[in-house]
């Protein structure tokens, strides 16, 4: 039944795609709206990223940086107020704060692996 | 906030301590009824402020929990994502002659050249690398600044 049906087996074996559903249920899992407008979004930025005839290494780093970005936007986008609305303590806003600069950063190396690659090993002319 | 009992008697009495003005002042509530009843009103407001203290202490966890839990969500993808991009472009490079120099640049070997020979052609070569390296740190700064402005 598979074979008949290779649609399924792309969608659910698209672990990327899972786990950008995964990533943007943390934080707005009750926001249908803002969730498939950032699935979309994702796979735009991908598309556009890799532009005509990747490779599938291009592929695979233009996916890293458009997962990355998603992380990056999920991080600002949530919020850290208590369960009372209030400001929280300034070990926890630190503690945010230094989480997106991880997300940061990592998003910056994707951009640079994907530059580099494409320094390094230009596409074949088709 | 204690019973004290007194030198030449065996009746116990009442006792409760509070700063005020920084000082502490001792009010005496004698041994009857009155003193009973404050001793009762005294250990049940103590036992509501280590009620209130824990469950406080309880939901500041639960809130770290969370927060702790959604940080892992979104960043867990990452590592596995990083890990197979790494290896797949170290073996896309490899495979087109390039090797990592010390963890850093990749550079590609050219026949007749040791890697720790110096010679002009070599400091040429580490030169182009470090206009490249830069050329990469621009390009990725732009594409940056680019995707994040969307």
């Amino acid at each position: 039944m598979l074979d008949a049906h290779p649609e399924v087996v792309q969608a659910e074996g698209d672990l990327a795609h899972l786990a950008h559903i995964t990533m943007i249920a943390a934080v707005a899992s009750s926001d249908i709206v803002l969730s498939e407008v950032l699935i979309r979004r994702v796979v735009q930025m991908q598309t556009e990223l890799e532009g005509p005839h990747p490779t599938a290494l291009e592929s695979l780093l233009c996916e890293r940086i458009a997962t990355c970005w998603l992380a990056v936007y999920l991080l600002d986008a949530a919020s850290i107020e208590t369960a009372n609305g209030e400001r929280p303590p300034e070990n926890i806003i630190e503690q945010h704060e230094r989480m997106k600069q991880k997300a940061h950063k990592r998003y910056i190396e994707a951009c640079l692996a994907l530059a580099k690659v494409r320094r390094l090993l230009p596409r074949p002319r088709r | 906030m204690a019973w004290e009992t007194r030198k030449g008697t065996k009746r116990q009495y009442y006792t409760r301590s509070r700063r005020v003005n920084g000082q502490v002042q001792r009010e005496y509530l004698g041994c009857g009824e009155l003193a009973r009843l404050s001793a009762e009103i005294d250990t049940s407001a103590r036992e509501s402020q280590v009620n209130l203290r824990r469950i406080a202490a309880q939901q500041r966890l639960r809130e770290q929990e969370q927060r702790e839990a959604i940080y892992a969500a979104i960043l867990a993808p990452l590592d596995a994502l990083d890990v197979l991009c790494r290896a797949a472009m170290r073996r896309e490079l490899n495979a087109a002659g390039y090797h990592q120099h010390r963890w850093g640049e990749w550079r590609k070997q050219r026949g007749g050249i040791s890697k720790g020979a110096v010679t002009n052609s070599s400091a040429h070569h580490q030169a182009r690398s470090d206009e490249n390296s830069m050329d990469d740190n621009r390009a990725a700064s732009a594409a940056g600044t680019c995707l994040h402005g969307r």
